[in-house]
């Protein structure tokens, strides 16, 4: 047995430290790996606790061996794949709400409590959390830690993170946000100091292994409402979402282009097959019957406030050319699409088996992600239809939502790649080629930025110090790079 | 590639599609993150799932990964409850795939493969997985041979193995409710197994001989109307069957919770009232519920009999937990089959229940083992014999 081995077979029991191939296989790929690229990693680990992370950490930074932190739930990124061996961090095993703080409006969560685990919880309390488009499996405290998008962005700043627990091998375990202070618990992203939560956010596992994390909490409020409006141009649903965002009349909002809301009915149906009218050479209009887009804003509060509130969002709709679905009508138009909306928006959790059921029709979903200041966010949808056109097959679709108090929009363009992964490898490559560049031109053209990092090496370049910076912090961080070097950050 | 694993593009590009979310161990929204894979209970690794059978078969097929032990001791575990297929947002046919994994495994020197292959090898030899002997398959009839290849039947009864070599008190019970309402069958005493265990051994093309004798059996009886007792026979035929055999059958199927529910709404079958009053508690079979969405035809019939009460499970209808009795684990890994069947059992209190009902003969037999080694004194019925205790 070599050293490495005995260190980690002496901090966890056998039943939760493997290096057998069959194991191993399990963290091999994901989703986005391709045929022929499985690269299983040397171990893996379940800890349960901060101490047995302290311990993997110190053996890991001593042995200078990659460590890959893997919380819980879906893995459509290639992020948790250890493409250079090493250990596998799989952190499923810390999946305790350690407290709901309804007073304070935070709860404090171990990276293994799935979304779905998180808002059921809430809900009997009658509070909220913030649900980002992936499924109730996933990790909630992982999917915070990469800046979700989802039905919070917009009244509130997307970031529901507030103080974090995080082991670094530079400086073993560092509390963040309020936490850093004995006894003055978890409350807080801020305080006196400058904001160390915000710097592990985006980190994707390369400066350290979050153990635990409070996150933001929402009152339900006496009622709450799901208001569709169907738009023909995109242009006015911005203008829509900026208006009722800005005005305060809902609290988040997105604009799902006609593809998507198909999508959304074969996640209902368990539908295997795309629907013949998914495929139709002209993309930008949609089938007869069916609307160009749907906004879904949430609303709620007193009922009262509620019901002005869906009256004046109506009216700025009517105004800008929208039409109000009532329920009868959305369900009439969209029964699966409704569904989704009411029970993601409305009930606050995700319709089973969720949005990645998609994948199941076909081989893959690659988006390109963004986000783009308000005026430029129609511009910006009509070059992506004009480059689609001449670039992907159908279907290909979008879904755009604006961000803290609509400073800002996030935007997400989705090419569905069907066929077998022989067939289509040279297009998934000719993707992902338009798509790095694509980042650099919409950034030109637009001021648009890449909403998460897509593992392009040179991206820090363009950041001048604020790049600089990074290098020196993750320096002193992780001296030896041992934290997730594949996902090519520094 | 295709070093170590056999399986075609298609399958293989459906590998790619899992995200590693782990849906495929755990139940609906209600099931609260209960672990319902009997597999996933077993390890904390995520290779023990349905997900990371993917990622294994996917390791094996680019040869990165030989058979082993610990692959072996995972495999063998699958009770094909199909809580993965029924939960995966992604893929939909683990059991295929983990189906030809077994098969790979089955070659190889373990005691489970060993035991697996005296399964495939006595199917292929004497029609049923016991061994048993083909003139003993109608023994349960107990001499009414003018039921045997009965021309002048309207339902073709398949009994299946289990119900004809092992758990009869099931067609028998069946039976008796069709005597009387003077419902005639046809039982054929060339039956053979439906072939389920080849399926899920990783043996399509030896159920799908079993499978063209099965279907020529029936349609040359003329007879259309064609009632299973056993989910899992009734799951083969109707979801497996046209796709092995390219076309549609040409007759019904049913299981008999079906069938008989559909005779109690067309009021030809009225239950009447048990002798003592009961309590029983209903365990979903995992084929009959997953597998064929049959969620409310056993419940009804058991609503409909007088002096009997009902309870659920917390965990039910497609939440259902495996009794431990699929995927032929009670051959070939008794021990963990037993520890299953366990878990079920300790979710019931002896003291408000006298009876667990199921409609599955399989569920019957490893409920009813695990029971009594247990000492419970919990009665292990198919809804079946209820009704014609009613009757009776």
């Amino acid at each position: 047995m070599n050293e490495l081995k005995r260190a980690l077979f002496s901090v966890f029991p056998s039943d939760r430290v493997s290096d057998d191939p069959a194991i191993l296989a399990g963290y091999s790929a994901d989703s986005a790996t391709l045929p022929g690229s499985a690269t299983a990693p040397s171990y893996v680990v379940l800890p349960k606790t901060t101490d047995e992370i302290v311990h993997l950490v110190q053996i890991a930074h001593r042995s200078r061996i990659p460590l890959v932190p893997m919380s819980r739930g879906s893995n459509i990124a290639g992020m948790s794949v250890s493409v250079q061996g090493g250990i596998v961090v799989d952190c499923r095993m810390m999946n305790h709400i350690l407290e709901i703080n309804t007073e304070s409006g935070y709860a404090l969560i171990e990276p293994g409590v799935t979304l779905h685990q998180l808002s059921s919880a809430l809900q009997k309390k009658r509070f909220f959390c913030h649900l980002p488009t992936a499924t109730g499996g996933s990790s909630a405290l992982a999917n915070y830690m990469m800046r979700p998008s989802g039905n919070f962005s917009a009244r509130w700043d997307p970031d529901p993170l507030l103080s974090l627990e995080v082991v670094t091998p530079g400086q073993g375990v560092v509390r963040t946000g309020s936490a850093c202070f004995e006894n003055v618990g978890w409350r807080a992203r801020y305080q006196c100091l400058p904001d160390l939560t915000g710097l592990f956010a985006n980190s994707f596992g390369t400066l350290g292994v979050v153990s635990k994390g409070s996150v933001k909490i929402f009152d339900r409020g006496e009622t709450d409402k799901v208001l569709l409006v169907s738009f023909d141009e995109f242009s006015q649903a911005a203008e829509y979402m900026k208006l009722i965002v800005r005005r305060q009349l809902a609290e988040s909002v997105t604009f799902w282009s006609w593809g998507w809301n198909l999508f959304h009915e074969m996640t209902l149906s368990k539908e295997t097959r795309i629907p013949e009218a998914m495929l139709k050479e002209d993309q930008k209009s949609p089938p007869p019957g069916v609307p160009f887009g749907i906004a879904s804003a949430r609303l709620s509060g007193y009922e009262d406030v509620v019901q002005v509130q869906e009256e004046r969002c109506i009216r700025i709709a009517n105004e800008l050319g929208g039409e109000h679905l009532d329920d009868q009508k959305a369900r009439e138009i969209h029964p699966g699409c409704y569904n989704y909306l009411n029970g993601y928006f409305g009930k606050g959790v995700h319709i089973k088996p969720g949005e990645e059921s998609q994948i199941r029709a076909g081989l893959h979903l690659s988006g390109c992600l963004v986000t783009v200041q308000p005026e430029n966010v129609a511009k910006l949808e009509a070059y992506m239809w004009d480059l689609a056109r001449r670039e992907f097959e159908p279907p290909y679709f979008f879904r755009a939502l604006p961000y803290s108090h609509a400073r800002e929009f996030f935007f997400a363009f989705v090419v569905y790649v069907q066929g077998s992964l022989e067939e289509r490898r040279d297009y998934l490559t000719h993707i992902k080629g338009i798509y790095h560049q694509l980042y650099t031109d919409l950034r030109n053209k637009f001021g648009a930025v890449m909403f998460r990092f897509r593992k392009y090496p040179e991206f820090l370049s363009y950041t001048g110090g604020y790049g600089d910076l990074l290098k020196d912090i993750k320096k002193s961080v992780d001296p030896h790079n041992i934290m997730n070097p594949g996902m090519l950050i520094f | 590639m295709s070093k170590n694993l056999k399986i075609d593009e298609f399958e293989y590009t459906s590998l790619f599609k899992c995200t590693r979310c782990g849906q495929c161990t755990y139940g609906q929204e209600e099931a609260e993150f209960t672990s319902l894979c009997p597999v996933h209970k077993k390890g904390n690794f995520f290779s023990y799932s349905a997900g990371g059978m993917m990622q294994i078969a996917r390791n094996l097929y680019e040869g990165k990964i030989d058979y082993s032990e610990t692959l072996k001791d995972i495999v063998y575990l699958c009770t094909t409850c199909g809580v993965c297929e029924s939960n995966c947002g992604v893929i939909e046919n683990h059991l295929d795939i983990i189906g030809k994994i077994r098969r790979e495994l089955i070659t190889l020197d373990f005691p489970e493969s060993k035991a697996l292959a005296k399964v495939v090898e006595g199917i292929e030899k004497f029609k049923n997985p016991y061994g048993h002997k083909q003139e003993d398959r109608t023994d349960w009839l107990d001499g009414r041979k003018e039921v045997i290849n009965n021309s002048d039947a309207s339902v073709f009864y398949y009994t299946g193995c289990v119900s004809a070599y092992d758990q009869k008190q099931v067609p028998q019970a069946l039976t008796r409710i069709w005597d009387h309402l003077d419902i005639r069958f046809s039982v054929c005493d060339a039956e053979q197994c439906c072939g389920g265990p080849l399926f899920y051994s990783g043996y399509e093309d030896k159920a799908r001989k079993l499978a063209q004798h099965n279907v020529r059996m029936i349609e040359e009886s003329g007879i259309k109307t064609v009632v299973a007792s056993c989910p899992t026979c009734a799951m083969v035929f109707k979801k497996y069957y046209p796709e092995w055999l390219k076309r549609e059958l040409p007759f019904e199927v049913y299981h008999s919770t079906e069938h008989l529910a559909g005779l109690v709404a067309e009021g030809r079958l009225k239950p009447g009232a048990l002798k003592e009053k009961s309590k029983a508690i209903y365990h979903d079979s995992c084929h009959l519920g997953r597998g064929l969405g049959l969620f409310e035809e056993p419940r009804d019939l058991m609503q409909a009999i007088g002096g009997l009460e009902t309870e659920e499970f917390n965990l039910c209808r497609e939440n259902s937990q495996c009794c431990g009795g699929g995927g032929m684990i009670p051959i070939i890994n008794s021990a963990f089959s037993f520890e299953t069947a366990y878990e079920r059992l300790d979710q019931i209190d002896d003291e408000t229940v006298d009876t667990l009902a199921s409609a599955c003969p399989n569920c019957r037999k490893t409920l009813h083992l695990a029971a009594r080694k247990k000492r419970r004194k919990i009665r292990v019925a198919d809804v079946c014999e209820l009704i014609a205790d009613s009757l009776a």
